[in-house]
């Protein structure tokens, strides 16, 4: 299950957005928001104003309308916000739907079980979970082995295999166990699970300002605290020249002037960030780390299951010499018949092609016994009628062949040295004494990867493949897939060592990883990205959890990170650019009684001083509304330089935010004056 | 005057003390070249905007006023 975002403007969110924006209007609220807490004490003045207007009997009309825009304007942005959070909520409840309120047996002290509500469920509790039953709770596995269906949270259809001990004991509340019987000890308090943290992360009034919202803030106030002091001795240079300006001439002056559009919508784009990695179906921890999402330039990948699918698949068989293809394939197929591991069935279906067999079953050999792969062994094989055939790494055969006094073929060994360079894991294949020769495996790059490693490189993103392979096989991985660099022969800690090193260069360094020995690693790296499937103690290291468990997720992190910043760069342009216009619509009108020659500057021919500080007032309000999709959305973003990125963003936003309000103004003008409304 | 030229460093500072505690981070494809033309083109565009935005409507009592005023014949 993709969770698709929901429509942009589906009625019940909207709806409830609307309802939601009223409340919002609490300054204790709005006390985190400066630029729009200034448009509220303005729209308080202006209101009073008005109210001794009607009181004292004089003409209220204008004092009115500016009232009105103006709390308008503080209701826009409090839409955008509850907007952006109310779909984050859907999104979230639509995730939380998949759990259940199933009964759990919860292991009681005496190993007896006791059924318990799910939402009695504490941390450290044990439940027992078996066939075809709902796991209760966020957990991990700590006896036992189930093949567990989480397609409800991560829209995957093939069950996955979880089990205790390994780096597989992660399980999710809310997904079935097909088979097995397993003992899960419970990791976290209902509403403390991922989702209630995540949905948390959505509501404003919880979300702790990133760094880069801070600064952006004080950048606005300061523009706001300028534009006051503008307004302030604007006052003064008028009564010096003998004239006054009505209060909420200035009030208006001053609200056109502050970066209203972007002050408003500010918390709508941080908001919206999280909105969007959830339909990634990521789970963000910290608004922090989707910023630095953004401004990531390194991203170590393990090569398994990011860069490559997760088996390697046989591609060529090399007999040794006086070796038939067709018998080096014979004995291959029957040391791979039993074995089920992905590697194995590509033998065979290897063997298949290479023989011309089109039988769907071949059987093993009556009275043959499967030797399967083991640790120590390093190889697998089959035996019957004294036959003995083995497969397995080349010194491991090597040594097997020396036991019975066969030695490894000069040609073979050349052959496997050569796989290897190129990147390939070599096989060799042996019946009693004599090698027959060496099968290739070769890991599959997954689709796609290249294009997006390329895109990765055009940002300035440098990518670092991790593997455990040896330095030979990994250059020629990096080389095929376009990897920058890659640190072979990786230990455990290498991946900690590692970000250490990129971090002391001044990087911000993102990675994705699930092992318990990720976890150090995972603490440390600026973007941490934990597998749901993943350990408890990985989970917790990290700062974002992706529940489809995809390493190649963190690339479309990085995006979206990187559109959050770019969308709040373009939206503040646009705001200031606005200012200009604004001027020209507001200034002439002010001073048009006494100096009726300043109507040169009422550049757009707006009709009456009234209607063009209306039209300045209305534009400034419903930008905001307007500006909604955009924000939510995120800024158009194509993988270039960073140039590129500015210039197009600097013409679309820059002369478009001192173009737009001009052709606004002037329309809003026309509409005010058809409407007698000045 | 006085504040509009110094009281608006204020923030301006606080944004440079913040800018101060990141990281240095090095030079990467992904680093804006400030030499280029078009950067040069905003930095000045931002400067002559947020001037122009500062000093607008003085400038607009002040020398425009007493040019238009002069054009009609008007003179102190």
């Amino acid at each position: 299950m993709k969770i698709n975002m929901p429509g942009l403007w589906q009625s019940d969110l909207v709806a409830q957005a609307v309802r939601d924006s009223i409340p919002k209007l609490d300054p204790r609220s709005l006390w985190r928001n400066p630029v729009m807490l200034a448009v509220e004490i303005g729209a308080l003045l202006t209101t009073l104003i008005s109210a001794g207007d009607i009181i004292q009997g004089r003409p209220y009309g204008f004092d009115a309308q500016i009232s009105i825009w103006l709390w308008f304007t503080i209701l826009f942005a409090n839409f955008a916000e509850a907007l952006a959070e109310g779909r984050g909520r859907a999104q979230a409840e639509t995730l939380r739907s998949a759990r259940s309120e199933a009964k759990a047996h919860r292991i009681i002290p005496g190993d007896r079980i006791e059924d318990v509500s799910a939402l009695d469920l504490r941390k450290g509790d044990l439940v027992l979970v078996e066939d075809g039953g709902i796991i209760p709770g966020d957990g991990e596995i700590s006896e036992g082995v189930a093949l567990v269906d989480e397609s409800a949270i991560t829209g995957e259809s093939a069950p996955v295999v979880r089990e205790a001990g390994g780096n597989l004991s992660g399980v999710t509340g809310g997904t079935r166990v097909l088979s097995g019987k397993v003992t899960i000890k419970i990791t976290a308090n209902p509403g403390e699970t991922f989702l209630d943290q995540m949905i948390g992360m959505v509501e404003s009034a919880k979300r702790q300002k990133t760094p880069n919202e801070k600064a952006l803030e004080i950048l606005l106030i300061g523009l706001t605290c300028l534009f006051l002091v503008v307004v302030v001795s604007l006052q003064a240079f008028a009564g010096y020249m003998g004239l006054s300006i009505a209060a909420t001439v200035l009030v208006a002056l001053l609200v056109c002037l502050m970066p209203t559009t972007i002050g408003g919508l500010l918390p709508a784009i941080g908001i919206a960030g999280m909105d969007r990695l959830l339909s990634h179906n990521v789970i963000a921890m910290s608004g922090r780390a989707v910023e630095a999402s953004g401004d990531v330039d390194v991203v170590l990948m393990d090569k398994t299951g990011t860069i490559t699918l997760g088996n390697r698949m046989a591609t060529q068989f090399l007999p040794a010499v006086g070796v038939k293809k067709e018998e080096l394939a014979q004995a291959a197929m029957f040391s791979s018949l039993a074995d089920e591991t992905p590697e194995g069935r590509s033998i065979v279906d290897l063997c298949k092609e290479t023989l011309g067999i089109r039988g769907r079953d071949i059987r093993a050999p009556e009275g043959s016994s499967f030797i399967p792969f083991s640790a120590e062994s390093r190889m697998s094989g089959i035996d019957w009628d004294k036959r003995e055939i083995r497969k397995g790494a080349h010194d491991a055969i090597g040594e097997y062949v020396e036991q019975r006094g066969g030695s490894m073929p000069e040609d073979i060994r050349a052959a496997v040295e050569s796989i290897a360079r190129e990147g390939g894991t070599p096989l060799v294949v042996a019946e009693g004494s004599r090698i027959l020769g060496a099968i290739r495996l070769k890991d599959v790059l997954k689709t796609g990867i290249r294009d997006r490693l390329i895109n990765l490189r055009k940002v300035g993103i440098r990518s670092v493949m991790i593997t455990g392979d040896n330095p030979m096989t990994a250059a020629a991985i990096a080389a095929e897939a376009g990897i920058d660099d890659f640190i072979g022969q990786a230990r455990p800690e290498a991946k900690l060592e590692a970000i250490r090193k990129y971090q002391r260069e001044g990087h911000l360094v993102a990675m994705i990883g699930d092992g318990t020995n990720d976890a150090p690693a995972l603490a440390q790296a600026d973007v941490a990205v934990a597998m749901n499937a993943g350990t408890q103690a990985a989970r917790e290291a990290a700062n974002m959890v992706d529940l489809d468990s995809n390493p190649a997720k963190l690339l479309d992190i990085v995006e979206i990170g990187k559109q959050i910043l770019i969308t709040r760069g373009a939206l503040t342009t646009f705001s200031v650019a606005n200012d200009v216009s604004k001027y020209f619509a507001i200034i002439p009108a002010v001073f048009a009684a006494e100096y009726p020659m300043l109507s040169v500057l009422n550049v757009m021919h707006l009709a009456t001083p009234t209607s063009a500080m209306l039209s300045a007032i209305i534009f400034n309000a419903i930008i905001i509304p307007l500006l909604i999709p955009l924000s939510l959305r995120g800024v158009h973003y194509t993988p270039t330089t960073a140039l590129e990125l500015l210039r197009r963003n600097l013409l679309i936003y820059g002369l478009g935010g001192l173009a737009v309000p001009f052709i606004g103004i002037k329309l809003i003008d026309m509409l005010v004056i058809f409407l007698h409304l000045e | 005057m006085l504040v509009g030229r110094f009281a608006t460093i204020l923030p301006a500072l606080a944004l440079a003390g913040s800018l101060a505690q990141k990281r240095i981070v090095p030079a990467s494809s992904a680093s804006l070249p400030v030499a280029s033309p078009l950067f040069v083109i905003m930095l000045v565009g931002t400067v002559i905007i947020v001037g122009a935005l500062t000093f607008f409507p003085v400038f607009v009592l002040g020398p425009i006023l007493d040019h238009l005023l002069l054009a009609t014949g008007r003179t102190f």
